[in-house]
C-alpha cells in the first residue's frame, strides 16, 4: 500500500462514520415510542409541560434539523446529554468503555495467552491426537452460545461452588476514585486498598472475561496453528533448517515472527467481535460496560446516547482495524514493497 | 462423479464429520416428526408436576411420564425440546437462505456491475460491520415488534455483510479468468455471465457460507429470543426456553443445560460441517495436505 492508497482508506472510513450516524441517528427514531413519554411514564403532565420539555431537549426541530444539529455538534466533540441521566454522553462513554475495556482487555489476554500456545502446538504436532484435541477444542468453543454458557458458569462457578463473585466490578468495601476507569489502574493511583483491591477487581472480571474469551480463543487458536503450517512449508524455514539453524532457533526467530502476522490481524478484527460478546456478557453478569450502556438506551429511546454512543463505538471499530492495518504494513517488509514493485 | 467424490471427503474425516452429519440429520428428522415422537403437546401444563426432576434423578418425584422431567408451570421439557427443534431450525434454515440470496445478489450487482454501484454496496457493508451486529439486530427487533419472524429478519440483516463480501471476492477473482472473456466475446449478455457462468464457479465458497450462516442464524434468533425479543411465550423455541430458565438455573439446573445443549450440539455440527465443506472446495488444503 502506498500513501495515495492509505488516503484513500481514511476517506472511505469517513464514508463509513457517515453511514452509521445516518443509520444510528434514523434507526433510533424509527423505534415506536417516545423518550419525553417514556420520561413522564403514568403520571402524566399538562401538555405545556411535555411541550417545554421536548423544547429543551431539542426533539420540536424538525428530523433534518435535529440531524444537522447532532453532525455539527459532533463535529466539536460534543455528543450531547443523555435524556435519562442528564450527564454528557461523551463522559458516560469514558466510564462505559473502560469498563468495557477491563472486560474485553482481560478475555483478549486470557484468549492469546491460552490461544497461541494451543494453537502452535496443535501445528508441531500435525495429525497426531493432540492436534486433534486441540482443533476439536477450537471448534466446540466457537460453537458455544455465550448467553448459555454465562448461565451455565454463574450456576456453577459463582454459586454452587463460590470461587468466584457472582457480579459487580470490585469489593464493596473498597471505594475506588475513577481516573483512568479501569479499575485495575485505579486501585494502584488512588493507593486505595492495593494488592488486595486489585485481586478483588481481578477476581469480579475473570468469570465474564473467560466466558467472552471463548470465541476469540477459538480463533485465535485456529488462525495460529493454520499460519504456522502455512510458514513451516515455506522456504526460507526450510532453508534454515538446512543450513544447520537449531530447530528452537527456527521455529522462534524464523517461523513465528512470520505466522503472527495474519495472527495479528484476526486479534484486530476481533474486536467487533468482543463488543457484540459483551452486550451479551455485560446482560448476563451486570457489567456496567458500552453493551448494557447501549441496550438500556435503545429500552428507554435515549436518542443521544444511542447516535452518539454508536457512533464512538464504531470510530473505536474502524480505528482499531485500520491501525492494524498499519501495524502491519510496518511489521511485514513484504506488504511494504509490494507497492513499489 | 462429483457425488462420489464429496462422499470420499466424508469419509476420509469419518470422525467428527460423521458425528456432526448424525446430529443434523437427527435434528432434521426430529422437524420432520417432532408431532409424533413427543410424548406430550409441547404446550400442554399437567398441574401439580412443576419444575419435576428427569431420569437421573433418583429422588422419589420422578415421574416416568416425564424424562427429562417438567419446566416451571409443568410442560414436559422433553416434548419442548423436540419441538423446539423445529423453532430454531427452521429459523436457522430462514436466516440461511435469505441471507444467502441477498448476499449472493448484492455481492453480484457490486462485483459485476461498474465502479459507482460497488463502491455504494461496499460502503453500505461497511457501515453494517462497523455496527455492533447484536445491537443493530435488538434495534430492529425493537422496530418491528417482537416475534420470531422478526427475529429472523433481524438476524438475516446482520448476516448479509458477511455473505456480500465473500461473494463480490470470489466473483472479481473469477472474472479475471479467460472463461469470462470467451464468454463475452461470444456475445453473452452481463446477467447471462454471472448466472451461468460466474456464480457456479463460486458454488463452493457460497456453500461454506451458507452452512456456516445457518449456524450463526440459529444461534442469532436464540440470542434474541433469549432477551425476549425473539418467539413468544410459550412457543417453545430454545433460546426462549433458557430465558425462562434463567430464574432456575440454581434450583433446576437441567431446564438451562438442556436446550443450550441443542443450540450448542446443533451450531457445533454446521461449523463442523462447513469445514468439511471448505476443505472439500479449496484445493489448496489438498494441495498442503499432498506436500
Amino acid at each position: 500500500m502506498s500513501g495515495r492508497d492509505w488516503l484513500k482508506r481514511l476517506s472511505m472510513l469517513g464514508l463509513t462514520l457517515w453511514g452509521v450516524s445516518l443509520i444510528a441517528f434514523f434507526l433510533i427514531r424509527w423505534v415506536p415510542g417516545d423518550p419525553v413519554m417514556l420520561m413522564i411514564g403514568e403520571r402524566g403532565a399538562s401538555p405545556e409541560a411535555i411541550a417545554e420539555l421536548r423544547a429543551r431537549l431539542g426533539l420540536d426541530a424538525s428530523l433534518p434539523e435535529q440531524y444537522y444539529r447532532f453532525i455539527a455538534q459532533a463535529m466539536q466533540g460534543d455528543l450531547g446529554v443523555s435524556i435519562l441521566s442528564g450527564r454528557p454522553v461523551m463522559q458516560e462513554f469514558r466510564e462505559r468503555f473502560a469498563a468495557t475495556a477491563e472486560l474485553g482487555g482481560l478475555a483478549m489476554l486470557i484468549a492469546i495467552l491460552l490461544g497461541l500456545p494451543l494453537g502452535i502446538s496443535a501445528a508441531l504436532a500435525r495429525g497426531k491426537w493432540w492436534d486433534r484435541v486441540a482443533t476439536s477444542l477450537s471448534v466446540a468453543l466457537y460453537s458455544l452460545p455465550i448467553f448459555w454458557w454465562g448461565l451455565v458458569a454463574i450456576a456453577l462457578v459463582s454459586v454452587r461452588w463460590a470461587w468466584l463473585p457472582v457480579s459487580g466490578r470490585i469489593g464493596v468495601e473498597y471505594d475506588v476514585p475513577m481516573w483512568s476507569g479501569l479499575l485495575v489502574i485505579d486501585v494502584w493511583l488512588a493507593d486505595e486498598g492495593g494488592w488486595p483491591a486489585f485481586v478483588s477487581a481481578i477476581r469480579h472480571a475473570l468469570l465474564p472475561a473467560m466466558v467472552l474469551a471463548t470465541v476469540p480463543l477459538a480463533v485465535i487458536t485456529r488462525m495460529t496453528r493454520s499460519s504456522f503450517l502455512d510458514v513451516l512449508n515455506e522456504d526460507y524455514v526450510r532453508a534454515a533448517r538446512a543450513k544447520g539453524l537449531s530447530r528452537g532457533r527456527v521455529l522462534l526467530l524464523h517461523a513465528l515472527r512470520n505466522a503472527l502476522v495474519p495472527v495479528f490481524t484476526v486479534i484486530g478484527l476481533m474486536l467487533g467481535t468482543i463488543l457484540t460478546g459483551a452486550i451479551l456478557t455485560e446482560s448476563i453478569f451486570s457489567w456496567p460496560g458500552l453493551g448494557r450502556w447501549l441496550v438500556s438506551a435503545v429500552i428507554s429511546r435515549d436518542y443521544p446516547v444511542i447516535q452518539g454512543g454508536v457512533l464512538l463505538v464504531a470510530i473505536v471499530v474502524l480505528f482499531t482495524s485500520l491501525s492494524v492495518d498499519a501495524l502491519n504494513w510496518w511489521l511485514s517488509p513484504r506488504l511494504r514493497t509490494r507497492g513499489r514493485t | 462423479m462429483k457425488g462420489k467424490r464429496a462422499f470420499a471427503a466424508f469419509r476420509i474425516s469419518f470422525g467428527s464429520a460423521g458425528a456432526a452429519i448424525a446430529v443434523l440429520v437427527a435434528a432434521t428428522l426430529t422437524v420432520l416428526a417432532a408431532d409424533f415422537i413427543s410424548p406430550h403437546d409441547p404446550l400442554q401444563t399437567f398441574e401439580g408436576a412443576y419444575r419435576l426432576p428427569g431420569f437421573w434423578s433418583s429422588e422419589a418425584h420422578y415421574d416416568p411420564r416425564f424424562v427429562l422431567g417438567t419446566d416451571d408451570v409443568g410442560r414436559d421439557v422433553l416434548s419442548r425440546l423436540l419441538h423446539g427443534a423445529r423453532w430454531s431450525m427452521l429459523a436457522g434454515l430462514a436466516v440461511a437462505v435469505l441471507a444467502t440470496a441477498l448476499g449472493v445478489i448484492l455481492g453480484s450487482f457490486a462485483a459485476w456491475w461498474g465502479r459507482s454501484v460497488d463502491a455504494l454496496i461496499s460502503r453500505a457493508m461497511d457501515v453494517l460491520m462497523a455496527l455492533p451486529s447484536i445491537l443493530l439486530a435488538i434495534v430492529v427487533v425493537t422496530i418491528l415488534g417482537p416475534s420470531l419472524l422478526n427475529a429472523i429478519l433481524a438476524a438475516t440483516l446482520t448476516a448479509i455483510p458477511g455473505i456480500t463480501r465473500v461473494v463480490r471476492a470470489q466473483l472479481m477473482l473469477e472474472m479475471s479468468k479467460p472463461y469470462v472473456a470467451a464468454a463475452r466475446i461470444a456475445g453473452a449478455g452481463g446477467f447471462r455471465i454471472v448466472l451461468r457462468e460466474l456464480l457456479p464457479n463460486c458454488g463452493g465458497p457460497i456453500l461454506v457460507q451458507a452452512t456456516l450462516g445457518f449456524g450463526d442464524g440459529l444461534l442469532n434468533v436464540a440470542a434474541l429470543g433469549f432477551l425476549g425479543l425473539g418467539a413468544r411465550p410459550p412457543a417453545p423455541e430454545w433460546g426462549a426456553m433458557l430465558a425462562d430458565a434463567r430464574g432456575f438455573v440454581e434450583s433446576d439446573p437441567a431446564l438451562v443445560t438442556l436446550p443450550g445443549l441443542c443450540i450448542f450440539l446443533v451450531i457445533w455440527a454446521f461449523n463442523i460441517l462447513g469445514d468439511e465443506v471448505r476443505d472439500h472446495c479449496d484445493p489448496k488444503t489438498h494441495l498442503r495436505e499432498a506436500r
